[in-house]
């Protein structure tokens, strides 16, 4: 009897144990209980170097680790005061004199200063440094040529630090979203003696933006970085507006597949999920079930597919045109991606601000098949097997398996899919070892220039080997060109280039379509996906 | 009618009966053998058949219709594309079936030759083969099928000589270790003593006394081949879209199983459906082959 009671205590034990085991909170309430925000994020990133990165998964990380001379508003999108605390602007719109705030300080708490912002400018201008967004910065005066290796002396390009507080820059002429382009990671101010000791400026493979050695100067620092697992951030006590901050640490989960994600989510172990898209067949059920966390958002950005035009028979205009013609857009939209995206008959989505390309050109099977035919390949006979690749995500193998079928009903012609992990996507893209593959461009500025600009001969981002000196001359002319509808005029012949030529295959403007707890506050919707963490904080909504 | 009887029997007494009559007739007392092989005989047929059969094409799309349940038009439902799943669950059948049978027999015949060399001449070359074995164990699969596919380009056939170059070791050693049990027994040496040459020995009187565990673990193979081929495709190196297999219609029957449950479970219940057959039939082969089992 003695025995049994010891076995019916230890079970009791257990049962309460266990109890307890499961009241253990989930990352959602600890979350909410400590101000750790737990962020579904999509996949790893590659890289937290500003001058290196190019995706949304890593812009998404590097807004909250960097602060550029001014800050974007969250709601409008409008500059706000960053680094800079003021600025004058000339008369003629080229020269900006920023005054940099005395109290700017670097997480290892070293001042910052403007000779820092020369310093990280030149190096994003380092054309030994693989930076793709280098072309952001050619709206100042000196830094095309000095990147391009025409002159090698950074002090003819137009930025001078002219006390260690006041910072001097010179446009080419006079850029309307210059003060917003400036919250661009290619902006921001990287940290020279930390650079120095890992390697150097020109280092791409640098150790310095690791968490062991990384020095940053926004609201946030790099604190660990498990692979696969988590990129986690901790507030940063140094930053001149650390009062203002109320998240602790911000935990970035690289969850790359949207079934997990969805679930993830559900079961409250992510406060939001901040990814492209969400997995398309869960969006109705939200819809209904749960519409006060679902955030659907028109976004301007443009999803497309980028030939490369040097592989043959993608050097034949008429086949890229002809591809483009045959596919249906409006089925896509409503029956595939489902969330209300826009189909698009245009690279550059239609700008909030004023700029609405015109559309040229229509789905046409017929004359789509006209002009294969033209092109030597009459109902798709003798058309080579191409591949399309695309990065391993769920929606976008539906969209390219309901393409390749598209294109086989209405061309005849077969092409294969290929999906790669992000990063060899990345890598295959960027050295256009591709015959077609899926991209996606979300704007950085609120202006068509962020588009059209990808398209330059020389632009790093430029993944279709495509060049045309008419349409780079295009480009020079409306950097130059500070009246709005003289620009607008030559956006539209540029797009007209486009609609002739097409590079690039446009299908859908993007709605972004995620899920936010709804005790997240200080995250708003906007056209740009842009969602700094700097005012977001954690609040239980009431019970 | 007793005579006739008699008669019938000497006669077949005067013809004698091999291995696989006997095993044969073993094996029709075993209902649910001969069940598990009707079925599997039909679904290859279906599948031999499906181009001519399938009310469906497995790659036209429907992007209007999309998902719908099981109906009077699609037995099994559509998928999201619009694409009856009763067709593409035929047209994959086709796919897992031929890799689940050719792979399985790449992986037998190395597998049973190799084991059966190594374990009966024993010694040295016993020790080589196998550690040749370990070798090739210790190399991770998956980034041996990717080098085999970067390297050769992506071919169904790859697929299945990849897969079945893969499965062969554990068969190997398996048919080794019983070779091992049996080389010593008396009707070997008696073989011996008459004289028969070493690969007479090997494969007329030692493989197939090893049949039992091989028939056994090629039934375990199949099913597995049929599911391995399903993550390659998910890699993105096995069957590629708008093709289906059963693998793949799970898979992607998995991430949807709550908005469209038909998706998964009519692929999952056939490829279930099979599965049970080839162990009910491989159970039934193993009792019908032994050769232990005293003839009746």
């Amino acid at each position: 009897m003695k025995n049994f009671g010891i076995v019916v205590a230890l079970l009791l034990a257990m049962v309460v144990l266990h109890g307890c085991g499961e009241k253990k909170l989930n990352n959602v309430e600890y979350g909410i209980r400590n101000q750790i925000l737990y962020y579904a994020n999509g996949d790893e990133p590659k890289s937290v170097d500003p001058h290196l990165i190019t995706g949304t998964v890593e812009n998404n990380i590097i807004i909250n680790l960097f602060e550029g001379l001014t800050s974007k508003d969250a709601k409008t999108l409008e500059a706000r005061p960053g680094v800079a605390e003021s600025w004058t602007i000339s008369e003629d719109g080229r020269v900006y004199r920023f005054k940099l705030r005395e109290n700017a300080r670097w997480s290892n708490g070293d001042p910052l200063t403007a000779e820092d912002f020369v310093y990280s400018w030149r190096r994003a201008l380092n054309p030994r440094l693989p930076n793709a967004y280098a072309y952001m910065m050619f709206y100042i005066e000196g830094a095309e040529a000095f990147y391009k290796g025409e002159n090698t002396d950074f002090a003819s390009v137009g930025v001078k630090a002219i006390s260690p507080h006041e910072l001097e820059v010179t446009l080419k002429a006079p850029a309307h979203f210059f003060l917003q382009l400036l919250d661009h990671h290619s902006y921001y101010p990287v940290h020279g003696p930390t650079l120095e000791k890992f390697g150097g400026v020109e280092d791409p493979t640098s150790r310095w933006a690791l968490p062991e050695n990384f020095v940053g100067n926004g609201p946030f620092v790099l604190k660990r970085w498990e692979i696969n697992k988590v990129v986690e951030l901790d507030k940063n006590p140094h930053y001149w507006d650390a009062d203002v901050v109320r998240l602790q640490a911000v935990h970035f989960l690289p969850i790359d597949d949207q079934q997990a994600e969805e679930r993830a989510f559900r079961s409250k172990q992510v406060h939001l999920t901040n990814t492209p898209q969400m997995d398309i067949e869960k969006i109705q059920v939200y819809r209904k079930d749960r519409p006060e966390v679902l955030r659907v958002i028109p976004t301007y950005a443009s999803y497309y597919y980028e030939f490369n035009v040097q592989r043959k028979p993608f050097d034949d205009a008429r086949v890229r045109k002809a591809f483009a013609l045959a596919i249906e857009r409006d089925l896509l939209v409503k029956n595939v991606t489902k969330g209300g995206e826009v189909p698009a008959y245009n690279f550059v989505p239609p700008d909030p601000e004023g700029y609405t390309p015109q559309i040229y050109w229509r789905e046409d099977v017929e004359e789509a098949r006209r002009l294969l035919a033209e092109a030597g390949f009459p109902n798709g006979e003798g058309f080579p097997v191409l591949t399309l690749l695309y990065n391993t995500h769920d929606n976008h193998h539906k969209v390219a398996v309901a393409i390749q079928q598209m294109l086989k009903k209405n061309l005849n012609v077969n092409i294969q899919l290929e999906n790669k992990e992000w990063k060899v996507y990345l890598a295959a893209r960027k050295n256009v070892e591709h015959d077609i593959a899926r991209a996606g461009w979300l704007g950085d500025y609120l202006d068509p220039s962020n588009f059209f600009d990808i398209l330059r001969s020389y632009a790093g981002n430029n993944n279709t080997n495509w060049k045309n000196p008419r349409y780079d001359e295009l480009m020079n002319t409306i950097e130059a060109t500070s009246d709005p509808a003289r620009r607008n005029e030559l956006f539209e012949e540029a797009n007209r280039i486009l609609a002739e030529e097409m590079p690039v295959l446009p299908l859908y403007f993007f709605v972004d379509i995620n899920l936010v707890d709804t005790s997240v506050k200080g995250w708003y919707d906007n056209v740009m996906h842009f969602h700094p963490l700097k005012y977001v904080y954690l609040e239980a909504s009431e019970p | 009618m007793s005579t006739e009887a008699v008669d019938f029997d000497l006669n077949r007494l005067e013809k004698g009966r091999s291995l696989w009559q006997d095993a044969f007739s073993r094996l029709k007392k075993n209902t649910l053998a001969m069940g598990g092989l009707v079925f599997l005989l039909l679904l290859i047929v279906l599948a031999v058949l499906t181009p001519w059969i399938a009310p469906y094409s497995y790659e036209e799309q429907n992007l209007m219709l999309g998902a719908t349940p099981p109906s009077a038009e699609h037995w099994f439902g559509t998928d999201i594309f619009g694409r009856d799943q009763l067709t593409r669950i035929l047209y994959g059948s086709r796919i897992s079936l031929m890799v689940g049978f050719i792979a399985t027999a790449v992986a037998l015949c190395i597998g049973v030759t190799w084991g059966t060399i190594a374990g009966y001449i024993g010694g040295r070359v016993d020790a080589l083969m196998m550690r040749f074995v370990d070798i090739l164990y210790a190399l991770p699969f998956t980034i041996f099928i990717i080098l085999l596919t970067v390297v050769f380009g992506r071919s169904m056939l790859l697929l299945f000589l990849a897969i079945g170059a893969v499965e062969w070791l554990t068969m190997a050693r398996i048919v080794r270790g019983q070779v091992m049990a049996i080389k010593h027994q008396e009707f070997i040496e008696a073989a011996v003593a008459m004289g028969m040459s070493r690969p007479r020995i090997m494969f007329k009187h030692v493989a197939p006394n090893v049949l039992g565990p091989i028939i056994i673990y090629t039934t375990l193979t199949i099913p597995s081949v049929i599911l391995l081929e399903s993550f390659l495709s998910f890699l993105g190196l096995g069957i590629q879209a708008p093709q289906s297999s059963w693998g793949s219609l799970i898979s992607y029957g998995v991430e949807t199983m709550e908005e469209y449950p038909w998706l998964l479970i009519f692929p999952a219940l056939t490829l279930s459906m099979t599965l049970f057959a080839l162990n009910f039939l491989g159970d039934g082969l193993r009792d019908a082959l032994d050769p232990r089992v005293s003839k009746d």
